[in-house]
């Protein structure tokens, strides 16, 4: 519970928030990607986030119970791709479709939306942190 | 010394303990904003009867009556998330109730800086 | 309290309403010099401690900055307290030794 576990908790979540706007990103970017290395169109990806209790030993009850975030995992969208007839597209099969990622660019942006505004927010828990570090200075005056 | 400085400075020193261990607290909120199945937390300062803590008991060899950072603490949950990730932290709440917090220490901590200017000059006798 | 000529019996009153607090006097409870300046001392020693202790704390990367400062202010005031007590147990005994007797 001290300041800088304050610091600490505050950039895992400019950590994780970070982590969740590179994936949106990535979603967005390749909405229209129809070939990957691994085969078959882009699959849209996610960030699953965890709450984790504070590294070191020998905390009280309260620093226990304290928890930073951190990316648990990535998953990968596990449903099927979206099928969409242009036959014209060099990815088209004999029937003429198109396999798609199954992203929408409102959901993404919306993602992208809430990802920065908590980024901003532990930016502000951040800037509490040392304003209040900056206060405890005045003590010793 | 503690007839000298008064009740104001220890119980101004265990505000600041507590503040800042709040804030600690409010910060995870913040942080796992997102976190699936997370529940808002806050603390609480009280003691075991749940009132209020007053300080006393001057004992001449101590120079603080503060109590030891952690004690009377109470960490309270706040209720289980409705969003479909089970979350539950309010975020506009979240984010007040940092702020304020973190500006009630600014507050006391030059309250104390300055109620320690004078006892100073209380305990030497001298103007500076 | 000014430099100059002081009373002994002065001093040693006003050693005792610095106890105190100057609030209230109990004169069945006059305590002695060597009481109130042990009580100092040990405190004094205690906060020294307790600053150098969250200190080397900090330095070692595992400190609070709150409870250094808490600690730090403590041990100010505490010291301060010595030396002015010092000082004028010191002012008391010159001032006994110049009597003419």
């Amino acid at each position: 519970m001290k300041l800088s576990d304050i610091m600490d908790i505050a950039a895992s979540g400019l950590s994780a928030q970070r982590a969740r706007m590179t994936v949106t990103a990535s979603n967005l970017a390749n909405a229209e990607t129809t070939r990957t290395p691994e085969g078959g169109p882009y699959r849209r990806r996610d960030v699953v986030f965890a709450a984790r209790p504070l590294p070191g030993g020998f905390r009280g009850e309260i620093d226990r119970a304290l928890r930073s975030v951190q990316v648990d995992r990535v998953i990968e969208d596990s449903r099927p791709p979206v099928t969409r007839y242009e036959p014209s597209h060099p990815d088209a099969n004999a029937e003429g479709n198109v396999l798609l990622p199954r992203i929408e660019p409102v959901e993404e942006f919306t993602n992208m939306l809430s990802a920065s505004r908590s980024f901003e927010a532990n930016l502000l828990v951040l800037r509490k942190a040392r304003e209040m570090g900056q206060a405890a200075l005045r003590i010793g005056r | 010394m503690d007839a000298l400085i008064g009740k104001a400075i220890p119980q101004l020193e265990a505000s600041l303990r507590f503040r800042e261990a709040r804030q600690a607290v409010l910060a995870a909120n913040v942080a796992n904003i997102d976190t699936p199945g997370y529940r808002s937390a806050d603390l609480k300062f009280e003691d075991a009867l749940g009132a209020a803590v007053t300080l006393s008991r001057s004992h001449p060899a101590h120079l603080s009556d503060a109590p030891e950072a952690g004690s009377a603490y109470r960490l309270e949950l706040g209720p289980r998330g409705t969003r479909p990730d089970g979350n539950g932290v309010d975020s506009d709440r979240a984010m007040i109730q940092l702020s304020r917090n973190a500006g009630a220490f600014s507050d006391q901590a030059e309250v104390l800086a300055r109620l320690l200017a004078l006892a100073r000059i209380a305990v030497t006798g001298e103007p500076r | 309290m000014l430099p100059g000529p002081i009373d002994g019996a002065a001093a040693a009153s006003a050693l005792r309403s610095l106890r105190s607090g100057g609030l209230e006097e109990k004169p069945s409870e006059v305590a002695s010099f060597a009481e109130v300046a042990g009580s100092v001392l040990r405190g004094a020693n205690q906060a020294q401690n307790e600053a150098h202790q969250q200190a080397q704390a900090l330095a070692g990367e595992e400190g609070d900055i709150v409870e250094a400062l808490l600690a730090m202010s403590r041990a100010d005031l505490s010291l301060r307290f010595v030396v002015s007590l010092r000082n004028r147990a010191l002012d008391a005994y010159n001032e006994i030794m110049r009597l003419q007797v």
